[in-house]
This record gives C-alpha cells, sequence and structure tokens, in this order.
C-alpha cells in the first residue's frame, strides 16, 4: 500500500526539464499492447509486398488442394488404370492428359500434393526444430558444447548429402516415415549451423546483457529476445528449403528407395514419365511445373515474411 | 520505540559492500587480472561514483555485482559481495536472479544497442515487471505501471507502443532507465550512462537519475570517467587503476584533499580548464598496464613522475588515511596517515 502511495507522490513531484505535459493524455485511449495488434501490424506489412501476397495465394491454393484432395477427387481416381487411353495430351475429359497407364496426369498431381507437400514441410519442420535447438544451444552457450555440436555437424557435412539420405533409407527400409527420418538428419547440419550463426549475430547484443540484468532466465531469453531476432535468416532457410526437400524427396522416389510406386508422388511422376521425354514430354512438364510453382511460392512468402517480421522496415 | 532503534541499526549497515574482491579472467592460458582487491562500501540513499579510464576494471566490477560475469572466462577468485549484509557469491542462481532487476538493477551504456529492436519499449518494461510480478498483479495493473513508468521518464505513454527505432539516444536511454527502475530496486548500477548522449540530454538523463535518487531512495553506483559527472551527482569516489581502488573518499576529499595519488592529480590535469592559456592538454603519459601482466609493484608505477625505487618493487598498501579519504601510494608511507 505504502508503495503505491509513494509512486503517486513521485510521478506529481517530478519534474523533468524541457518535458512536454501530459495533462492531455487520457490513458484509456491507449491501445493495449496484445498479441494480437502485433500479429495484426505484421499482417499489414506482409500485404503490402505483392509479390509476397502472390505466393501467399498460390502456396494456399496447393495447401488447401493438398489436404482436400479426396473431396476434389476419390483416391482410386489417381491409380485407375486404362491402357486404352495412354500418352494422350491434354482433353476436356483428362485436362493434363494420361501418364503411360493411362491414368489421369492432373488427379495425381492433385493427390501428389499431399506427400509432396508432406515429405517437404515435415522434414523441414522437424529439422529446424531440432537443428534449432542445437544451434541456439551451441551459438548461446558456447565453449565446448558449441565445439562437440558443430564438429559432429562438420562430420555429417562430408558425407554427400544423396549419399547420406540413401544410406540412413537403405537402413532404415523404403517407407513415407524412414524418408522423412533420413531428409531431416541430412539436413539437420545445415540448420544447426544456421541458427547458430543467427544466434551469433545476437547473443552478444547489450539487449541480451540487459534482459540478463533484469533476472530473466535462460530459456526466456532465447525465446522472447534470441529467436525473434534471430528468425529472419531462418525463416528463409526453411521457406526455400522446402522446395529441395521436394526435389531430393523425389529424386530418392526416382531411385526407387522412397515412396513406391503407383503412390502418386510428383518425384516418382517424374521418375516414371521421364523414360517417355522425348515422345510424351507432358508426363514430366506437369509434376515438375507442380514442384517448381510450390517452391517459387514459398520463396516469395518467405521473403515478404522476413520483412514483415522486422519492424525496423516498417515503412 | 525499539522499532526506531531496529532500524538505525539496519540503515547504517551498508546497502551495498564488496570486500577484497578479486575478478580474473582466464583465456588461451592468459590470467587477465580484471579486479585486484576492491572494497567499496555503498551507503543508503547514497551515489557512488566509480572513476577511471578505460579497462581498470569498472565494468567488470558491476557485473560481478550483478553475477553476469561471462561463466565459462570469468572468476571470482577471492572477496565477497555483500547486499545487505547477505553474500550475493552463496547465492542460487534462482535466488540471483529474483534479485537482479528487482533490488538490484542496471543502466547499460550505450542506449543504441541495450533495446531489443525488434520489440515495443512498452513491452520490454513489462518484461522486468513480469518477471518479478510476486504480488500477481494482474496485467492491467502492470500496463499501468508501464504507463507511469514512461511518464516518470519524461515520455509520453502513448508512445509506448512505439519500436526503439522510433525513438532518439536520449529517449532510449529514458526507456532503459525506466527498464531498470521498473521494480524499484534498491542499488542502481549507472555505467557510463551517458557517455553515448550529447550534454544537454546529458544532463536531463543525470537530472533524472538524481531525482529518481531521491523519490525511491534508491543507492547509486555511478560508474563513469567524466570527473563532471562525479562532481555534479555523487556523495563518495573511488579512483579504480588496473583492478584496485587507489584513491578513495567523500567528494570533497578527491575534489578538495590536501593530498592525492599522483594518477589522481594526472587525471585532474588532463581536464581543459577555461583559464589555462596553453594549446596542449595535459595527459597522462603512456597507458593502463596489461592487465595479464601487471606490474610487481605498485601498478602506477611505470607511468608515475614521482616513482621511487620501492614503488616498482613492493606493492603499496593504504599508506594515506583522513577521515574518509584514504590512499595507497608510497608517497605518503612517511607517517602523514
Amino acid at each position: 500500500m505504502s508503495n503505491n502511495r509513494e509512486e503517486n507522490k513521485m510521478q506529481k513531484e517530478v519534474h523533468i526539464p524541457e518535458m512536454e505535459s501530459l495533462d492531455e493524455i487520457n490513458l484509456d485511449e491507449i491501445p493495449k499492447m496484445t498479441r494480437g495488434s502485433q500479429l495484426k501490424a505484421v499482417w499489414k506489412r506482409f500485404c503490402r509486398n505483392r509479390l509476397a501476397v502472390v505466393g501467399l495465394v498460390i502456396f494456399s491454393i496447393i495447401l488447401l488442394t493438398a489436404i482436400f484432395a479426396g473431396v476434389f477427387v476419390p483416391y482410386e481416381k489417381a491409380l485407375e488404370q486404362n491402357i486404352a487411353i495412354r500418352n494422350q495430351t491434354s482433353s476436356a475429359e483428362h485436362w493434363l492428359g494420361t501418364d503411360n497407364y493411362g491414368r489421369d496426369i492432373f488427379f495425381r498431381i492433385i493427390h501428389g500434393a499431399r506427400y509432396s507437400l508432406l515429405t517437404g514441410m515435415g522434414a523441414v519442420a522437424v529439422g529446424i526444430i531440432c537443428g534449432g535447438i542445437l544451434g541456439a544451444l551451441a551459438g548461446f552457450r558456447g565453449g565446448l558444447l558449441d565445439t562437440i555440436i558443430m564438429r559432429c555437424t562438420d562430420t555429417l557435412l562430408c558425407i554427400p548429402f544423396m549419399l547420406l539420405v540413401l544410406a540412413l533409407v537403405a537402413a532404415l527400409g523404403t517407407s513415407l516415415t524412414n524418408v522423412l527420418i533420413a531428409l531431416m538428419l541430412a539436413m539437420l547440419p545445415t540448420y544447426a549451423r544456421v541458427i547458430r550463426s543467427a544466434v551469433l549475430t545476437v547473443v552478444d547484443a547489450d539487449y541480451i546483457e540487459a534482459s540478463r540484468s533484469c533476472g530473466a532466465k535462460i530459456w526466456r531469453i532465447i525465446f522472447k529476445h534470441v529467436i525473434p531476432n534471430a528468425v529472419g535468416p531462418i525463416i528463409v532457410q526453411a521457406t526455400m528449403t522446402v522446395g529441395t526437400m521436394i526435389i531430393w524427396a523425389a529424386g530418392i522416389s526416382f531411385l526407387g528407395m522412397g515412396i513406391q510406386p503407383p503412390t502418386p508422388e510428383w518425384g516418382a511422376m517424374l521418375s516414371e514419365g521421364k523414360n517417355f521425354i522425348t515422345t510424351t514430354p507432358h508426363l514430366v512438364l506437369y509434376p515438375g511445373l507442380a514442384i517448381a510453382i510450390t517452391a517459387f511460392s514459398l520463396n516469395l512468402m518467405g521473403d515478404g515474411l522476413r520483412d514483415a517480421l522486422d519492424p525496423r522496415l516498417k515503412d | 520505540m525499539e522499532d526506531m532503534t531496529k532500524k538505525t541499526v539496519e540503515d547504517s549497515t551498508p546497502i551495498l559492500e564488496l570486500d577484497d574482491l578479486y575478478v580474473h579472467y582466464r583465456s588461451e592460458g592468459n590470467i587477465i587480472k580484471a579486479v585486484n582487491g576492491v572494497s567499496l562500501k555503498l551507503g543508503r540513499r547514497e551515489t557512488i561514483g566509480l572513476v577511471g579510464e578505460t579497462g581498470a576494471g569498472k565494468t567488470t566490477t558491476a557485473l560481478a555485482v550483478m553475477q553476469l560475469l561471462p561463466d565459462a572466462t570469468a572468476r571470482i577468485d577471492r572477496g565477497d559481495i555483500l547486499y545487505n549484509g547477505e553474500s550475493l557469491l552463496r547465492k542460487s542462481k534462482g535466488e540471483m536472479r529474483a534479485i537482479r532487476g528487482a533490488l538490484i538493477s542496471m543502466i547499460f551504456q550505450d542506449p543504441m544497442t541495450a533495446l531489443n529492436p525488434i520489440k515495443t519499449v512498452g513491452a520490454q518494461i513489462m518484461e522486468s515487471l513480469t518477471i518479478h510480478n510476486y504480488e500477481h498483479k494482474s496485467k492491467a495493473e502492470l500496463e499501468a505501471r508501464v504507463d507511469e513508468l514512461l511518464e516518470l521518464v519524461g515520455i509520453k505513454a502513448i508512445r509506448r507502443n512505439e519500436y526503439p527505432h522510433q525513438f532518439s539516444g536520449g529517449m532510449k536511454q529514458r526507456v532503459l532507465i525506466a527498464v531498470a527502475l521498473a521494480c524499484q530496486p534498491q542499488v542502481l548500477i549507472a555505467d557510463e550512462p551517458t557517455t553515448a548522449l550529447d550534454v544537454t540530454i546529458q544532463a536531463q538523463v543525470l537530472a533524472l537519475i538524481e531525482e529518481l535518487k531521491e523519490k525511491l531512495g534508491t543507492s547509486v553506483i555511478m560508474i563513469t570517467h567524466d570527473l563532471g559527472i562525479v562532481a555534479q551527482t555523487c556523495d563518495k569516489v573511488a579512483v579504480m587503476y588496473a583492478g584496485e581502488i587507489i584513491e578513495d573518499g567523500s567528494v570533497e576529499d578527491i575534489f578538495l584533499g590536501e593530498h592525492h595519488h599522483p594518477y589522481t592529480v594526472g587525471l585532474f590535469n588532463s581536464i581543459p580548464k577555461l583559464d589555462d592559456e596553453s594549446n596542449r592538454l595535459h595527459p597522462i603519459d603512456g597507458l593502463m598496464p596489461d592487465p595479464a601482466n601487471l606490474p610487481p609493484g605498485c601498478p602506477f608505477s611505470p607511468r608515475c613522475h614521482q616513482c621511487m625505487e620501492i614503488c616498482t618493487r613492493e606493492h603499496p598498501a593504504i599508506t594515506y588515511q583522513k577521515g574518509s579519504h584514504r590512499i595507497k601510494c608510497h608517497l605518503f608511507a612517511g607517517g602523514e596517515g
């Protein structure tokens, strides 16, 4: 109670030289600091970047297609073979034509989006979380822990990416989950390094020390100060690599170690179609375009998001 | 009555006491002796000025009090830090976190970098309040306190949703002061709070610290190398050189006393004087000794004009004492103390 009185007194008596009058301010008019209002500000800044919005719209369409693929077209339709109509080009009945088994390419791309996005985003998400924890610890703690984590990632980086993934899939067996695990493990060192360097740029900042001087706990500092400040390069890295991951997953499927036919996966479709590239190029064209458009929209979105999350670039 | 006596006893114990503190950094086989036997007593409502050149160990002393020294390299080798009679060195990490920001807080040197660029200033003041919200105040109460703090340091509360880059340097420094004062600390460590500011803003910030000190009864450790600031704000002064306090006393002792350490004399001589016609400044020759390789005797001996044979050999103890005024120098070993 006495505290309160003291504060009130203090407020009345303090005179700061050259200070503007505070009388006319009505405290109720000040908008409250809420998470919602901050998100709104980020959204507003994101919308100002037209290309990013285009990216978001395209990616949303692809994502919704993937989620509701079964509503548009039953899964069986994507597997239905009809030798009579094989290798046809676009028509009213089969919008993007048919493949060498007579399956509708459009339906297969719709259902393939599920597997491709799942492998791409899943591998990146898990990779970012695991790599993020390792990288943040290494960067924040430094010392011996840093050395151990970084030398391990160096070792992993020495092994060619594809070889590592193939070895892992060969050891674990071919399945969607194992492909995910292999991709995640292979990407982990890259993420750990990116995040470590992002953390290193902010960890010595005075505001981290200032936060410690306020009595903040280490995890509070990492989550409230370090990660939000280091998130730019992480977001860019993440959105860029979703595309890469989709391509790598396709590569594994191509080599027969990934998702097995007849599952309609974009990469598997590419590899099946490659034998007919000279005669019926649309077999590789459409799945290839699907991968390219997805990766492109993600990149646009990532750039916009990075800018939107940084209030220094506000105006 | 009993309360009264108890209170006076409590008041007479210093709020913060450094007792023969040694802080050494270890890096690549070198031992860097940053702080060597610093003893200080900070009374309640008192301001003590810590003066010295860059690298004299002022900031290390402050960080030691906050227990924010880098774990990997720094170690407190000897001595103790007592807050209100209790040793801070024996506190657990959790207990120390409860003290930092709530009972002892710090204003950092550079307001340009000490605020998180991607959080609103209101949120940054709020952080300290939330961490130490032991009374479980509601969010609305805390927000009201944020507004109150901003106005206390002379910033319109309406600006609390703005980001640090929208403020000028002086305003940022005020925000930092608001953060440091959020929980009404007993001890405020101001690490060169005005170095990054221009002179007008400097005066405002100092007036603000002074005023808040009066209102809140906070004790202040003012780290600076500006003797003008010391004369203006401090009750006591400690002059640091190579990690040691070579002279300390009240402001009157340091500014008006009859005897001084040759280093203090040098510091005063290096201030340009308005009535002095000469074209050159009078710096102290030479540089601070390498803290990894301190001379065996008096650390100031290589630069001292009055250096005697004993100075290079033997480390001086306190040789001069008159009231609160103490000097560590062989010049006064003759018995004037």
